[in-house]
């Protein structure tokens, strides 16, 4: 789900750096010392989880982790994700500079969605309540991203319900991959460091 | 148990398969063309639009198949530009050469004969003909070498993850110094 370089127009361009800058001043106020060994590792994370493609046949899908982020670092999602997409851009050529305002704001916005609605679950710390807000975690953000680029993508002239269908198809396995793995991982913080999940 | 799941689940990620950019490569035949696009994970681009430019201009355009493939003639010698387009925002570009057309093939087969030594005569196109027989297996290992080189390897991941690891340790240090100054 990187945008290549040269798709989208320059205005679009431009206001997604524009969306990038408010949600990285929003985010960077809310990193700390506490928490930034946290943002880096799942900065990282997220860098890596790109590389873990799932073979859906229609068309290339990797694991987002957006989600994920976001729940456990709401708005400092900002910084961590424009980090791993700044270095996927310049090492893999994923994505690019040009588009690493709108690519950012596509996933960090899932990613902070992700966070308001998962917030109260995972607070309540129960087994159920852990495994619900993983799922939902994964929906939240793999299908905000997705929302996202669909009408970007709607805005460059391609139809939107084919590209919508197509970026919300290809991802359910996405979704549901992060949905086991999310859980996991809630699981195992609330067990292991329970702090993690009160941010 | 749940510890070693964990574990296992981040062990197991740098191992799957990769993807997600999509890389062109390209194939010239005397004046065919072929050009095939991957995602970076090997998965062909199926139904990517193909746009051909020559000086700007856009001169031909078209589908890959079900391999990811679009094989076309160059209509004039010189330098293109090819643009493939994939679903959900992927593009890509790559240039290339075309050197000969067939006309003029065949115009200097007609011309001139080349003797060569053992007094066979074969003409010039016959000629071009056997040594990109022979050099297809190199052009071959050369398209493979350019397809492994556009996927992301182990170095750049590591020392990507370093970078982040990195900066966001600058960013802790940095802090920390502001701290005992207040």
């Amino acid at each position: 789900m990187h945008i290549s370089e040269g798709v989208l127009p320059g205005y679009q361009l431009l206001i997604g750096w524009g969306l990038t800058g408010i949600g990285l001043f929003i985010g960077l106020r809310k990193v700390n010392q506490g928490n930034l060994p946290l943002v880096a590792l799942l900065s990282s994370a997220f860098f890596v989880a790109s590389l873990v493609h799932l073979p859906i046949g229609i068309t290339s899908v990797h694991l987002l982790l957006n989600g994920l982020v976001g729940s456990l670092l709401g708005w400092a999602a900002f910084p961590a994700l424009f980090v791993a997409l700044l270095f996927q851009a310049l090492l893999f050529q994923f994505g690019g500079i040009t588009v690493l305002g709108v690519n950012t704001f596509n996933m960090a916005t899932g990613a902070v969605v992700a966070y308001y609605l998962t917030r109260p679950l995972l607070r309540k710390k129960t087994k159920w309540s852990l495994i619900a807000a993983g799922v939902l975690a994964a929906v939240a953000g793999v299908f905000t991203a997705a929302t996202l680029l669909s009408v970007e993508l709607f805005l460059t002239g391609s139809s939107f319900r084919s590209t919508a269908e197509l970026a919300f198809l290809a991802h359910i396995p996405v979704a549901a991959v992060e949905a086991v793995f999310n859980s996991f991982v809630f699981l195992y913080l609330a067990k292991n460091s329970p702090k993690l999940l009160e941010g | 148990m749940k510890k070693v799941l964990l574990l296992l689940a981040l062990t197991l990620i740098p191992l799957s398969a990769l993807a997600h950019k999509i890389s062109a490569f390209i194939d010239v035949e005397g004046n065919t063309v072929n050009v095939s696009s991957f995602f970076s994970d090997g998965t062909p681009v199926k139904g990517g639009e193909v746009e051909v430019f020559k000086d700007g201009k856009l001169v031909l355009k078209g589908k890959t198949d079900k391999n990811g493939e679009f094989t076309f003639k160059a209509p004039q010698k010189g330098k293109y530009k090819v643009v493939v387009i994939a679903e959900l925002g992927h593009r890509t570009e790559a240039e290339f050469t075309v050197g000969e057309t067939e006309k003029e093939d065949r115009e200097v087969g007609k011309k001139e004969k080349v003797n060569s030594e053992g007094g066979v005569k074969i003409s010039e196109t016959e000629l071009r003909k056997a040594v990109r027989e022979e050099l297809k297996p190199i052009r071959q290992e050369l398209l493979q070498i350019e397809e492994d080189l556009s996927r992301p390897n182990l170095t750049e991941i590591i020392g990507g993850i370093g970078w982040i690891l990195g900066i966001f340790g600058g960013a802790v240090l940095l802090s920390r110094r502001k701290g005992e100054r207040n």
